[in-house]
């Protein structure tokens, strides 16, 4: 409740209409009429006649005039006309009447002051609250159109961190590519590696043969004495290391296709492992994928961990042909990284008519149960920051839904992780 | 400097030592292969080698921490790495631990393999002459110590305002011809 929103009536003019009513005024006037007053009327300070009563018998002389003040000011006059005889009389009653305007005038202006106080307090509280109104309106738009903002922010973001993860998933498949990638190029260099070196070395050998047999043709046709040319020969044959030469040259060549027969395997693998020839959906036997990624993996297995193999004939399954693969390989990988120094991992597949079911058993420390809701989040990971991006089983799960199957974790009866795979056969 | 040069093959990939033995045939090298690092660390508690090749994935010991095992045990052994993959990670902690002198990765060149060999092995007969250098002058500034406490004053060399050598003028010359012809014989001997 402000004071600039009161208006105080006192100094604002009131015209003495205002504030003496009809009712408040005639009877006064026609009660003078009937002490005698022939007419009897108010007239404003312009001296137009503002209330009025008259007998008919015509006006007769103005007997009395006064003034009605309001605020020391007179505002009205009070007229009484009547024969001149009658002045004696009514001009106590002018008084009267005047004294009466007065009382009237005065309570009507109090009346209307208090009336018109209050007035302008209902009116200002109203304003204020008319105020206030639109002022939380206007706040609760702000609010709505904050709120409707908010959830087209928190869609905006959740949108976006859909893409930064299906692109970290993404990167993870590449990441766990590269890390196939490097353990593949490794097992290729080193066959190619030893390739290489014994092919330089024949190309001496085979220098060597041929100046022996050089030696021969040219001996030959000298036509010297065999004894001699036996000599000669034996001589040369020990000059040029042939006894060493002979002795190593059938391991050498033995040696490098062996290595060479590897590489063409590790290709037709890796090749077999990607389906990267296959376009679209492909029938494939989940054995033959768990047994390629086995493969590809063995650099990273051979002599470190042990692998029990447990597999029943299963149904073909009709599915992309990198999934089994991407599933296979990081769920063995996991299982590497987290069993120990010594790990064994059973793989084990069966069908029971209607589900494929595949397990992956480590002797590793197993999943706590408190972890077994997060560990296929994105993200996700035990290992200490910067060894692992957690995203690994992430790929797992994506994978198998794909296969409409699911993934669970269970415990292995050795105490290690079993991680469970199941997928409806017969998706044709 | 005349016992032989013994250089080490380690590689779990027997074909790989052999590859590597027909390849160095040539040089004038004893060359023993090990099929892991606790092999190697075996053999090199029985004899001193000059070089030592090591693979980097091997099962059990990887290349990176033998190497870095050699380092500690026998930080004069020249140290290569022949690997058929090098991934950043793996080369950084070889160079670090390790302390390799040279990287080589599969398929390697012959040649460069052998001139690196040889380098490796000149390194370390230089290292070796140096260490023995190095002694002789210990005990070369041992003995003056010891002659110095003996005869105070006798390896101090006092000389005149021109620079010439003053000798004390109760040495004879040929007091002085049988020192320095002393002096000649010991630096022979040693």
């Amino acid at each position: 409740m402000s004071a600039e929103t009161l208006h105080f009536v006192v100094g604002e003019e009131k015209k003495v209409r205002e504030l003496l009513l009809d009712a408040d005024v005639l009877p006064l006037l026609k009660g003078a009429l009937a002490a005698g007053a022939s007419c009897a009327r108010v007239t404003g300070d312009d001296g137009e006649e503002l209330w009025g009563a008259c007998s008919p018998a015509g006006r007769g002389e103005l007997l009395r005039s006064l003034p009605l003040m309001l605020e020391g000011e007179p505002v009205a006059h009070l007229e009484l006309f009547g024969a001149p005889e009658m002045r004696e009389r009514l001009e106590p009653l002018a008084s009267l009447l005047i004294v009466a305007l007065d009382t009237v005038l005065r309570n009507s202006l109090k009346r209307v002051l208090t009336t018109e106080i209050h007035t302008s307090v209902v009116n200002s509280s109203h304003e204020e609250l008319v105020a206030m109104n639109a002022e939380l309106a206007r706040s609760e738009a702000r609010y709505r159109e904050l709120a409707e903002n908010l959830e087209l922010r928190v869609k905006e973001r959740t949108a976006e961190l859909r893409r930064a993860q299906a692109h970290l998933l993404q990167q993870e498949k590449m990441a766990a590519v590269g890390q196939l990638a490097a353990g593949v190029a490794h097992e290729i260099n080193n066959p190619l590696g030893f390739i290489t070196s014994n092919l330089h070395t024949l190309q001496k050998y085979v220098a060597r043969f041929c100046a022996m047999l050089q030696f021969y043709r040219e001996h030959l046709e000298l036509e010297q004495p065999r004894e001699r040319l036996v000599t000669e020969a034996e001589t040369k044959w020990r000059e040029l290391k042939l006894p060493h030469v002979m002795a190593d040259v059938g391991d050498l060549m033995a040696q490098s296709l062996a290595g060479a027969e590897r590489v063409s395997r590790i290709v037709a693998d890796l090749k077999g492992f990607s389906h990267v020839d296959e376009s679209g959906e492909s029938v494939v036997d989940l054995n033959q994928e768990l047994e390629r990624t086995l493969t590809l993996l063995s650099h990273q297995l051979a002599g470190r961990a042990e692998i029990v193999k447990e597999l029943q004939p299963l149904p073909e399954v009709k599915c992309q042909g990198q999934l089994p693969g991407q599933i296979f390989l990081n769920l063995i990988q996991n299982a590497l990284t987290h069993a120990g120094a010594s790990p064994r991992i059973t793989l084990s597949s069966c069908f029971d008519g209607e589900r494929i079911r595949i397990s992956i058993a480590d002797n590793g420390p197993g999943i706590p149960a408190a972890l077994r809701g997060q560990i296929f989040d994105p993200f996700f990971t035990t290992l200490p920051v910067g060894s692992g991006t957690g995203m690994g089983l992430a790929v797992v799960w994506e994978a198998v839904l794909k296969l409409q199957g699911t993934v669970a974790v269970a415990d292995a009866p050795g105490g290690g992780a079993d991680f469970i795979i199941t997928i409806p056969a017969g998706r044709n | 400097m005349t016992d032989e040069t013994r250089i080490l093959l380690v590689d779990d990939e027997p074909h790989v030592i052999s590859a590597l033995v027909r390849g160095l045939d040539e040089e004038p090298y004893l060359i023993t292969g090990a099929h892991g690092g606790k092999e190697a660390l075996g053999l090199m508690v029985q004899h001193r080698y000059k070089v030592v090749i090591s693979d980097e994935k091997m099962p059990g010991m990887d290349g990176a921490e033998f190497l870095g095992a050699v380092k500690e045990l026998y930080p004069e052994t020249v140290r290569i790495m022949l690997t058929g993959h090098a991934s950043v990670e793996a080369t950084m902690r070889a160079v670090n631990s390790g302390e390799i002198y040279r990287f080589f990765t599969k398929p390697w060149d012959e040649t460069e393999l052998k001139l690196a060999l040889r380098s490796a092995v000149e390194k370390y007969n230089l290292e070796e002459e140096n260490r023995r250098l190095l002694r002789t002058v210990k005990r070369q500034s041992q003995e003056l110590k010891y002659l110095e406490k003996s005869y105070p004053g006798i390896t101090e060399l006092r000389r005149e305002a021109d620079g010439a050598i003053r000798i004390d003028e109760d040495v004879t010359e040929e007091e002085i011809a049988s020192i320095i012809a002393g002096c000649n014989d010991a630096e022979r001997s040693s």
